[in-house]
């Protein structure tokens, strides 16, 4: 059963310069213990997806559509039943720990604070909970880092340090955007290997929204790609990583270096740009950059179909190779 | 943006409204003093405790009044941005020079600095301008100094640099346009101050001298005679109001027009 | 032939303040030959953005020499080390911020040749704005616009333009791709591809990302905290690795294979990045290193070319698998 369905959800932005669809009918699904990687760049609506589930997109933007937590559908519920949703049973980390973590709050304070909001538990118990949780994620001397303050902590530190709050009350979701980014790729590695020893013993649903597929490639069960706003392909890791039929997935990993590929040609990209989202396309919203496209790409926007083990909006998938 | 309007309207009233009305600025009218507004003869806001038309006076006030804090503001914009731009940019000793500078002026009481000069120069109207404007900028060039030290370290100004644009176009061309939004918000909200430290200034009898008049004086002379005759303050006191108001309004919506994102 | 710069015990301190003092770089010599293609890669910390900064002069050196075609450039006075500018020019990361945000492409573009001084007039300078943003991919219809009407590729091929609009002999490119999306990334690294071989530069590319250096870089040095671990040309640098800490560099980078990525070996360097304020005595990467042993805390290891071509600073090299 799964843990988060989400089904045609659509972000729309309201903003001086017109309406903007940041996500647009996007339907998918989690299950409890296995990961889900959302593949975008710029533009994607990969990010907004997930915050419109946890019902923290901008004042200005509104979702409709369905995202059901383990039944209980989150775009009907109130600020105050989200909050008691957000840290318990669905958790959140981000990019940049230095901005999501308060700087002039200790780390154990902080960490006690989510226990004692949702957990009731006294501020004893909630800070030795804390430390607990700290050792969890590998964190030497947990008593001592709880009475730091975040700047006292490198990057790596503070980013564990999030996914301990994250899962301070062991939540069935655990959504993390872009977790890595901004680390270096020796604790990038690190902190992956982390993410995935933690939701495999707490069996939790993992979303991992990324720009870089190797990440995906090596933490991911199953993937959805996105552009301008729409899933364009989704399904196993090996599948759309492995043999991708979408042209976009397809440009996407020939734009990608690797280490041991030939040095001639060199990678091409995809040419243009990522697509202005205010911008509202009647045929495929990709067919500008695609170099497969025709009329009828122009005209009727492709939907989601199975083919080949896997989903993808396309009238003309490539042939895998 | 409707304050600008309004500003406008204020604007174009004074200008053309002294022509509208067959009473000069120091004709005693003998036969109507003092004289609540009436359209009898012609005195819209009435008179004042020696005769003279209110409407005339209150206009004229009010081109006097902005007059002197656009010009002020003029002058301490110009001095102020060009020395803090420079001693922001230039960092070090001259910067530390310039702003001791600027530090001794301020511990000078402005008051004393402003009579002196209005002493030596006498009571012109030019003068005292520029006594506000010269003691004015010292604010200005600090604003102006922060800004620009958060704005050196920006990596156009550091691209430029490599691109050997010289010291005083980098400051001209790249950082005093990107300081612009903070300083303008500041100087709308100083044309206010200004207004009211020149009727300060008239109240003590410093400032604008016989025959013109300005909103202070007028509000000065209004507050003596506010038992018998209170249109004589009322009225110079609303007009200065809504200059006020608009001038706190207006800063916000330039900064926003200035803002290249926005257009 | 004597290379076109050379970098000879360059060492940059940061004062932090009365106590603290950073050392950013470490004795750290150099050379780039005309036409040669420089990687300079390592992690947050390591002194690559520095370095750069030293080559186009906007970091003064503690100590050490800069040399420019044979002629000392780093202690020149100001006025004086203007007119060396021209042929060392720089592309920053982010192309929003390396772009006055009130100033059109054009006028951005253009500056450099104005303030030069060649007695060119308004149209030849125009002429030439025009010429160079047509090489890198960006129409005349776009002269008259602002940078946050551009997307993050054109920006940076903008920024790439002014770069060589003086026509100089040196590129110095900080993480120019890093900010941009991956389908974006390809195109402005085949663009600097093409330029490198057309206008005959020189480069020193700087990144974090090993696989995009791999692409365009003849020869590799690899920095921690401020010193050179190893130099060697690219293709020994990459298939024949011998410091430890490069292993562990290439071991940690995702590859965007499910297959491979999920073969591999995890990368055996545990803990983070010591503190620069106070970094370890002897080898800096010595409480990360698998290998390391007594003698890496008493002896710093010395840069040695161990084989042709190819320098390591490590005691245990030649324990290389």
């Amino acid at each position: 059963m799964a843990m988060l369905e989400v089904e045609a959800l659509n972000v729309l932005f309201t903003t001086p310069q017109g309406k903007v669809a940041a996500v647009r009918d996007v339907s998918l699904e989690v299950v409890a213990g296995e990961c889900l990687g959302i593949v975008g760049e710029s533009g994607s609506g990969k990010s907004q997806l997930f915050l419109a589930c946890l019902g923290l997109i901008a004042p200005n933007g509104r979702a409709s559509g369905s995202a059901r937590l383990d039944g209980l559908e989150l775009l009907d519920l109130d600020e105050r039943a989200l909050q008691r949703v957000r840290g318990a049973r669905a958790s959140m980390i981000f990019q940049d720990p230095m901005s999501a973590l308060t700087p002039h709050m200790r780390i154990g304070d902080q960490l006690a604070e989510v226990l004692t909001t949702h957990r009731a538990l006294s501020r004893r118990q909630a800070l030795a909970r804390a430390a607990e949780v700290l050792s969890l994620v590998q964190i030497q001397e947990p008593e001592r880092r709880l009475r730091q303050y975040p700047h006292e902590l490198s990057g790596g530190m503070r980013q564990r340090v999030m996914i301990a709050m994250a899962i301070l009350c062991e939540p069935e979701l655990l959504i993390a955007d872009e977790p890595t980014t901004a680390l270096d790729v020796t604790v990038q590695a690190q902190i992956l290997d982390l993410l995935r020893t933690l939701t495999a013993q707490l069996n939790t649903a993992l979303v991992l929204i990324t720009h870089d597929l190797g990440v995906v490639a090596g933490l991911a069960d199953r993937v959805a790609v996105m552009y301008a706003g729409r899933v364009v392909e989704q399904g196993t890791v090996a599948d759309v990583l492995g043999a991708p039929t979408h042209p976009y997935t397809c440009g996407l990993l020939d734009s990608v270096p690797h280490l041991r590929a030939a040095l001639e040609p060199l990678p091409i990209g995809i040419p243009g740009q990522p697509p202005d989202a205010t911008v509202v396309t009647s045929g495929c919203a990709f067919v500008e950059r695609c170099g497969y496209g025709d009329a009828v790409c122009r005209v009727e926007r492709p939907v989601l179909r199975p083919l080949a083990g896997r989903e993808i909006a396309c009238h003309h998938p490539r042939s895998q190779h | 943006m409707a304050c600008g309007v309004v500003l406008v309207l204020l604007v174009l009233l004074a200008l053309v409204g002294p022509a509208l009305s067959p009473w000069a600025i120091d004709a005693i009218d003998w036969e109507y003093f003092p004289g609540p507004p009436t359209s009898a003869n012609a005195h819209w806001f009435g008179t004042d405790a020696s005769g003279r038309d209110l409407f005339v006076r209150v206009l004229f006030g009010v081109r006097i009044s902005l007059l002197v804090a656009l010009l002020a503001t003029a002058v301490s914009l110009a001095i102020g941005v060009t020395w803090g731009a420079t001693a922001g940019y230039l960092g070090g000793r001259i910067d530390e020079l310039m702003m001791r500078f600027v530090d001794v002026l301020y511990a000078l009481p402005y008051m004393f600095f402003v009579i002196i000069l209005t002493v030596i120069f006498g009571s012109n109207i030019f003068m005292i301008f520029i006594a506000i404007g010269a003691v004015g900028w010292l604010t200005m060039a600090r604003i102006v100094r922060g800004q620009t030290l958060a704005l050196r370290h920006r990596e156009f100004v550091e691209a430029a640099v490599v691109a050997g644009v010289p010291t005083h176009r980098i400051i001209a061309r790249h950082v005093v346009p990107n300081v612009i939004g903070p300083v303008i918000v500041y100087a709308t909200l100083t044309i206010p101050q200004i207004i009211l430290f020149e009727s300060f200034l008239s109240f003590l009898g410093l400032g604008v001298q016989e025959p013109l008049t300005s909103l202070g004086k007028l509000i000065a002379e209004g507050a003596t005679e506010m038992e018998t005759s209170p249109w004589m303050l009322i009225i110079p006191a609303a007009f200065l109001a809504t200059l006020l108001f608009c001038f706190n309004f207006i800063g916000d919506g330039l900064r926003d027009a200035l803002d290249p994102r926005d257009r | 032939m004597r290379p076109l710069l050379e970098l000879e015990r360059i060492t940059v301190d940061f004062e932090l303040g009365r106590r603290a003092r950073l050392r950013a770089l470490d004795e750290v010599t150099l050379h780039v030959d005309a036409g040669e293609t420089l990687g300079v890669v390592g992690e947050s910390g390591c002194g690559k953005s520095t370095l750069g900064r030293v080559v186009v002069g906007l970091v003064r050196p503690t100590s050490g020499t800069v040399t420019y075609a044979g002629t000392r450039i780093d202690c020149l006075p100001p006025r004086e080390f203007r007119r060396w500018r021209k042929h060392l020019q720089i592309v920053f990361q982010d192309p929003f911020t390396s772009l006055d945000p009130r100033m059109t492409i054009a006028a951005s573009v253009g500056e450099p040749l104005g303030s030069f001084g060649s007695g060119e007039n308004a149209a030849a300078i125009e002429e030439r704005t025009v010429a160079i943003l047509e090489r890198v991919g960006l129409g005349p219809s776009l002269l008259g616009r602002y940078p946050h009407e551009l997307s993050g590729g054109q920006c940076q091929r903008a920024a790439i333009a002014r770069a060589l609009i003086l026509q100089p002999d040196l590129v110095v490119c900080d993480e120019p791709v890093s900010a941009l999306d991956v389908s974006v990334q390809a195109q402005i690294v085949r663009l600097l591809a093409e330029l490198k071989t057309e206008f005959d530069l020189s480069l020193m590319f700087i990144s974090h990302n090993l696989a995009v250096v791999r692409l365009l870089s003849e020869r590799v040095l690899v920095l921690y905290l401020g010193r050179r671990m190893e130099l060697a040309p690219r293709e020994r640098l990459f298939t024949r690795p011998l410091h430890p800490y490069t292993r562990a560099l290439l071991a940690s980078v995702p590859v965007a294979d499910p297959a491979v990525e999920r073969a591999r070996e995890r990368p055996n360097v545990g803990g983070e990045l010591p503190s620069p304020l106070s970094p370890p005595s002897g080898c800096v990467f010595r409480t990360r290193c698998p290998l390391a042993i007594d003698r890496c805390a008493r002896e710093r290891p010395r840069l040695e070319e161990v084989e042709p071509g190819h320098w390591v600073a490590c005691h245990r090299w030649a324990e290389a698998p």
